[in-house]
């Protein structure tokens, strides 16, 4: 389909008086849990799937897709008004943001948020609706030994340049990757791991792994701090002088390339994405010497970065089913609920769903602007609602929400397993976002590697005989080496650090 | 000083290894289920046990990386803790054992008293034992949330939430 006719055909699915009210529900739930202290985006998803399970697929995906773009809104308001962002993303947003808040600028500094991601979702959503056709057609080629190689390469980059221990990363990937053999093998029906159950025979559900590793998980991590007082926050005004107006134009512009590129590549994501912007910020502004005490270019540029990383991650995510985050593998997890397998035929076979969703993302992303600016105060005092109050409530959630999804009581001890290995694995140390992954990737991966070693005679050297696949495998085994080598290299210099620590303390 | 051991410091040993070797043991036991399922037929064509043994393998490989580098990581001895923050630490041990055991036994009561009872009665038990709220406070709480839960659940969507053995 070309781009016209898929415009054309998005928004004839998406403006439906139904889809138009879902877009709001959407991105005022997701605003509201991006606020909400403790539920980041694939937390909201993931809960909140339930939700949907009567709905038309498309209805659905456009209500989960406006959770999870609405919760980075949320998570920047948290940021600028008590200096706790509410997801990784937004952590750089507080560095100015609060600033500008102890000044008094509280409300120009969540309204330049809103316009810079704004304009950066936007800009991000032209670019995403002008390659989803190109590449589309790209990956209709792909064959299994593509499709396996480019999992693969997916996988390795996502856990491979994450913050912190590589070698942690990439066995949780591996993790994910048996969780995703749990269950009867798709070609000899032969049960693996089951251990008898016939719960497990199915294999283990997406949903309730989801809400027991990052809900329960988190829950129970933050539930062991004792309750502390909320913050009261007031927000006088809200509009940004025209001189402030002026300054977050080119830090948008600047943060939409810098976010956009970095959200098609899988394993960098909206986090990296921010903190590069505000790197740029940092090389290239004209009043770089006020970031860090309350600059408009330190909102605007990160804030527009990681907006536009979350729509450019939906460029690997729709065209090849390849999630660049935690957020976009549990969002491709509920294309999986609806029957909808997510890959390079996504596009050919549901082109309606595919534009239409991304018709959404532009009637979404109005939206935003229009319901977070004049509920700014409004949404500034959910932050008063003590986490004491909240946290059971949201476990009661958790579980029905474990059940509705599955409609089998074991998803819920499912779930709580997974909350116990989360919490053991967070407070160890071990990232638990691969796992995520890997049990999505893991369901592409398998029966591909088994086609490509049918296609080859048994020999899976066709893996490097064919271009395509050749190259993201090198790529592959390139990130590999260089997460190694900067792990190797990050572990000398903590032991550095810790001998001369030791020195210098005796 | 050298990086030899000296009096304040010692290997990081066994203290942070647990996680590790649990990996290790996890990874070894999948490596060993999955020659069962076979890797690879006569034919040379993948076998079931292929893919999670190769996994395996990689959960293995870096469950070894990382005691070996903790092992062989030295570190100052840690020091002796004061006893007010040992009591922030049995104080958050034991939160957070209350939170597990209230989540347990909500999925153990579930079939007797039904899905929507069992979560009213851990929103109970967090709010009273846990945060110290009144007995009134906690017991409002406890209804009307699941209440708009299961409202919203059973019958704006329809949803059939697991009822009790009584049938609520």
């Amino acid at each position: 389909m070309d781009l016209l006719g898929g415009i054309s055909l998005g928004f004839e699915s998406a403006l439906t008086p139904t889809n138009i009210w879902v877009v709001l529900l959407g991105v005022l739930l997701g605003t509201v849990i991006g606020i909400l202290p403790g539920l980041g985006s694939a937390t909201g998803v993931a809960i909140l799937l339930p939700l949907t399970l009567s709905m038309e697929p498309l209805t659905a995906l456009i209500l989960l897709a406006g959770i999870y773009y609405g919760s980075q809104y949320g998570a920047s308001t948290t940021a600028i008004l008590i200096n706790t962002p509410g997801d990784a993303a937004s952590a750089v947003t507080a560095l100015d943001g609060y600033a500008m808040g102890r000044m008094g600028r509280a409300g120009p500094a969540i309204a330049i948020a809103a316009i810079s991601s704004f304009l950066a979702g936007t800009l991000s959503l032209v670019l995403l609706t002008a390659l989803l056709p190109y590449l589309g057609r790209w990956a209709l080629n792909f064959g299994p030994p593509e499709q396996f190689a480019l999992a693969l390469f997916g996988l390795v980059a996502v856990a491979g340049l994450m913050r912190g221990s590589v070698t942690r990363s990439l066995a949780m990937a591996a993790f994910g990757l048996i969780l995703a053999t749990v269950g009867l093998d798709p070609l000899s029906g032969l049960p693996r791991f089951t251990f008898g159950s016939i719960e497990l025979s199915a294999g283990v559900d997406l949903i309730a792994v989801v809400i027991g590793l990052f809900a329960i998980a988190e829950l129970v991590v933050r539930a062991a701090d004792p309750p502390r007082q909320r913050e009261s926050v007031r927000i006088a005004g809200l509009w940004p002088n025209r001189e402030e107006l002026k300054r977050l134009v080119a830090p948008s512009l600047r943060g939409t390339g810098v976010g956009f590129f970095v959200g098609v590549l899988p394993g960098a994501g909206a986090t990296v994405a921010s903190f590069l912007s505000y790197g740029l910020e940092r090389r290239v502004s004209k009043w770089r010497d006020q970031l860090g005490s309350g600059a408009v270019e330190g909102v605007a540029g990160p804030e527009a970065s990681n907006n536009a990383a979350v729509n450019g991650a939906f460029v690997p995510a729709l065209t090849l089913g390849i999630p660049g985050s935690a957020s976009t593998a549990v969002l491709l997890g509920a294309f999986l609920v609806f029957g909808i397998t997510p890959g390079p035929l996504f596009m050919a076979e549901h082109a309606d769903i595919a534009w239409g969703l991304i018709a959404s993302f532009y009637l979404g992303n109005v939206a935003l602007l229009i319901l977070n600016l004049p509920l700014a105060p409004a949404f500034a005092q959910l932050l008063r609602v003590p986490y004491s109050l909240l946290y059971p409530i949201i476990i009661a959630v958790c579980f029905i929400g474990a059940f509705a999804t599955a409609n089998d009581p074991f998803a819920i001890w499912l779930a709580l397993i997974f909350g116990v290995v989360g919490y053991f694995l967070i407070r160890n140390g071990y990232p638990v976002v691969p796992i995520i992954l890997g049990l999505v990737l893991g369901q592409i991966m398998e029966p591909a590697l088994a086609q490509t070693s049918r296609m080859g005679g048994g020999d899976l050297s066709i893996l490097l005989a064919r271009p395509v696949s050749a190259v993201f495998i090198l790529a592959t085994a390139g990130i590999l080496v260089f997460a190694l080598i900067r792990s190797m290299r990050s572990s000398s210099k903590s032991q550095v650090r810790e001998l001369s620590g030791v020195v210098d303390d005796a | 000083m050298s990086a030899e051991l000296g009096p304040r410091m010692r290997p990081r040993g066994f203290r942070t290894l647990g996680p590790h070797v649990t990996l290790l043991g996890f990874g070894t036991f999948v490596f060993v289920r999955s020659l069962n399922y076979g890797w690879i037929d006569p034919g040379g064509v993948t076998q079931p046990g292929l893919f999670p043994g190769v996994a395996a393998v990689g959960i293995m490989l870096f469950a070894v990386i990382e005691i070996v580098g903790a092992a062989a990581r030295r570190e100052a001895a840690p020091p002796v803790p004061d006893r007010a923050s040992v009591l922030v630490t049995r104080e958050r041990k034991r939160r957070v054992a209350v939170v597990l055991i209230t989540m347990l036994g909500t999925v153990l009561v579930m079939p007797v008293v039904g899905l929507t009872v069992a979560v009213g009665l851990a929103i109970f038990t967090i709010l009273l034992v846990l945060e110290g709220k009144s007995l009134k406070y906690s017991a409002c709480v406890a209804i009307v949330a699941p209440a708009g839960l299961w409202f919203l659940f059973e019958i704006l969507l329809s949803v059939p939430l697991p009822r009790s053995m009584i049938g609520w």
